[in-house]
């Protein structure tokens, strides 16, 4: 097959704006709780699981690089067809659509969580999830290179919240909560490297963005820039809530980070969370589109239907699940398993991806 | 065209769409801005002071009170005596009746942290007698939600008070090496006014600081300043320093502590050994006799009575703390924190905390004597 087409220039980014599409991809409902689910684990630890599951991150991503570098202007759904051979590939390209588009769903069902339990109780979940759809719709729909401006803007207008929010959480903070570092073991680690994984998913999309970068041979070091800047901002928000909390009360609290946000006092709002979590929405934002898009581009690329047609039948599957799926032991159930199939779609996969087209390109030759 | 004709479309039904939600009017509600829990036989007596908002009067508020088995329940009643709808998302302050007090009080500081409307950043306090008692007085100046909140918000900025929201007190009651611990609040001839301390084993109220040990709790507590405390010096051991013949057989000193530094370390696991260290930079803010302070001698003996005085005063804290087996510094913690490979329960420490050492060593400085020598 043809291995290797051009690509044209209009649709190109440039290298250093693949730092912000993996951040943003990165950054998503996970931060919002994620200490809680690390502080179940590995207890004070959980910021050095971070730390560790970043350096194995930034591994994966470097193969990642690798492997597409094999291929220069292909995405993930093109090798699958050029690895496997048409059936098989097509097979395997459903299920990483599939894999996709839960992502989505996942990430729409957590922000739904979070609206109706902090803002709006009754508002239903299919109007908030209409919303981000009416958005996602909007923005894939207008291509690659605004949805990489999206990313942009919405790292630059949730970026300040951090800033906003450090001085206050650390007056309430008790540093021996962070101690006796080091006391984790190798299980614990295990265990929670994996819960910190559904944080961290988002950078496997540079499988989907690659071909469109300009100057190739750096993106890949964008790309670690980005999940180094990730982990800095999770391991920062894990160290505040550990201090912040004490543990009982942090194994309580579902979504720290938005509840370490409710202290803070602006002189024109009394409650910050009531800013905070409609930027929540800035944040996620990115990660809807990227996902979808990479989505719908798979249907496209591996069944040849058009991309548009496949992005409405998303959207309006999406619709009927908000509809449908709204108990909340059934929502953690779903963001669960998406977090484990990530888990082996994002880290484990690569690596066998990786050495199967090294074998393929050997034959070859 | 067609796009800007959509556009506009969109944005109009942005005007249309604002009714969906519950709407919430300023005039129809009733902004609880204190709520005060009692024990009433078996139930949970709710008392709310409300502040309503009416054009044609200032200050509308209104006391409900009514029964019922949560919390909850019994708000939903207080509902049912008021024109309008109850909301707690102005809520200052929670005060905790002294009879519920002692039987236990997470089920009201539970439900108030599960509720995201309510801030964390409110004020608790524990009341001697009622709460609904106290909530029924009329204040001095506005409600008494607002002169509630404003006499704990000035007497804890002013380093008078220990700090207690809500979340410090959820950090102290989950944290298995630590307890809560909140102002008291009295009524004496109609008027409200806070009066030391009360401390907690769990979530059960076990005894009372009186207000100069507060200066303690807060001198062992790193984070705060201490403020200010008056310390009672033997006239014997100063005479040479005093001018005129001393009146009295005590001399008193007012301290301000104007930076103060204590650590503590655990220094022994088995008994639990701890040692304290504080150390004090300080201000004489005033003396009962005149003492010459301009003397380096003179002023190296006063630091002495005064160090001794004040680990006097925190031994007999701790003693008094322990017989209570209350631990609000947080002693837990700090064991916790410097043992490996343990976790401490709240179970394992209740049994350790009565027989915890503690060797205290303050050291004080003072730096300032004021404008005069």
């Amino acid at each position: 097959m043809n291995v290797n087409m051009e690509m044209k220039k209009q649709n190109t980014i440039n290298a250093f704006l693949v730092l912000f599409v993996v951040h943003t991809a990165q950054m998503g409902i996970g931060v919002a709780g994620i200490q809680r689910v690390l502080y179940k684990e590995v207890q004070q630890d959980a910021w050095i699981v971070i730390i560790l599951s970043g350096v194995i991150t930034c591994l994966i991503v470097w193969i990642i690089g690798k492997t597409l570098s094999e291929y220069e202007n292909h995405t993930l759904f093109d090798i699958h067809l050029d690895i496997y051979g048409k059936w098989l590939g097509k097979f395997v390209n459903l299920l990483i659509v599939l894999y996709l588009f839960s992502v989505f769903l996942s990430i729409c069902l957590g922000y739904i969580e979070i609206v109706q339990a902090w803002m709006f109780e009754k508002m239903p979940s299919w109007l908030i999830g209409a919303f981000l759809i009416i958005l996602t719709g909007k923005g894939v729909r207008s291509g690659f290179r605004p949805i990489v401006g999206v990313c942009f803007l919405a790292f630059l207008s949730a970026i300040w919240m951090l800033f906003i929010f450090f001085a206050e959480p650390l007056k309430f903070a008790e540093w021996h909560y962070l101690f006796p570092m080091f006391e984790l073991t190798s299980t614990e680690l295990y265990k929670g490297m994996i819960k910190t994984s559904y944080s961290l998913l988002g950078f496997e999309l540079l499988y989907f963005i690659y071909p469109f970068v300009k100057e190739k041979e750096k993106a890949v070091r964008f790309a670690i820039l980005g999940v180094i800047a990730s982990i800095v901002i999770l391991v920062i928000l894990t160290v505040i809530a550990i201090g912040y909390f004490s543990g009982e009360q942090l194994e309580r609290t579902i979504w720290a980070t938005i509840s370490m946000f409710k202290i803070v006092k602006l002189p024109f709002i009394e409650r910050f969370e009531y800013i905070a979590i409609p930027v929540w929405m800035i944040i996620i934002i990115p990660n809807l589109l990227l996902y979808m898009w990479a989505a719908s581009k798979g249907i496209k690329i591996s069944f040849g239907y058009r991309q548009s047609y496949a992005l409405y039948v998303f959207l309006l599957l999406s619709l009927v699940v908000f509809i449908f799926f709204n108990k909340r032991l059934h929502i953690n159930m779903f963001i669960d398993y998406v977090g484990m199939i990530g888990l082996y779609v994002c880290y484990v996969y690569p690596i066998i991806l990786y050495i199967a087209v090294r074998i393929k390109k050997s034959l070859q030759n | 065209m067609k796009k800007t004709i959509i556009s506009v479309i969109f944005l109009m039904m942005t005007l249309v769409l604002t009714a969906c939600l519950e709407q919430y009017n300023l005039e129809k509600l009733g902004l609880a801005t204190v709520i005060g829990y009692d024990l009433d036989k078996e139930e949970v007596r709710a008392t709310a002071v409300l502040n309503q908002f009416q054009p044609e009067e200032k200050n509308a508020f209104q006391v409900v009170s009514s029964p019922g088995n949560t919390s909850k329940t019994s708000r939903q009643s207080s509902n049912l005596e008021t024109s309008n709808k109850i909301v707690g998302g102005q809520l200052r302050v929670v005060v905790l009746g002294e009879s519920l007090a002692e039987e236990g009080v997470l089920s009201i500081t539970d439900t108030l942290s599960r509720d995201a409307s309510i801030g964390t950043m409110l004020y608790l306090c524990v009341s001697k007698g009622n709460a609904k008692e106290i909530l029924e007085t009329k204040p001095p100046v506005s409600d008494m939600g607002t002169y509630l909140y404003n006499l704990l918000k000035q007497n804890i900025e002013g380093e008078l008070l220990v700090s207690a929201t809500l979340h410090e007190f959820l950090q102290a009651y989950y944290d298995p090496g630590k307890d809560p611990i909140l102002p008291l609040v009295t009524m004496e001839d109609k008027s409200v006014k806070a009066d030391g301390l009360v401390v907690f084993n769990n979530d059960k109220v076990v005894g009372f600081l009186k207000g100069d040990e507060g200066f303690y709790i807060k001198l062992i507590r790193e984070r705060f300043k201490a403020g200010s405390t008056e310390i009672s010096i033997p006239s014997e051991s100063v005479k040479k320093f005093i001018k005129n013949k001393p009146k009295k057989e005590n001399i008193f000193v007012v301290v301000d502590d104007i930076k103060s530094n204590s650590k503590i370390t655990l220094v022994e696991a088995s008994t639990p050994k701890y040692k304290i260290t504080i150390h004090i930079d300080s201000v004489i803010k005033e003396v009962s006799e005149e003492v010459i302070l301009e003397d380096p001698e003179s002023l190296k003996t006063l630091e002495e009575l005064i160090e001794k005085e004040m680990e006097k005063k925190v031994n007999n804290i701790m003693k008094k703390l322990q017989e209570m087996n209350s631990d609000p510094l947080g002693f837990g913690m700090v064991y916790d924190s410097s043992i490996r490979n343990k976790k401490l329960t709240h179970e394992e420490w209740k049994d350790m905390f009565p027989h915890a050492e503690f060797d205290v060593e303050i050291n004080v400085d003072i730096v300032k004597t004021g404008i005069v020598e």
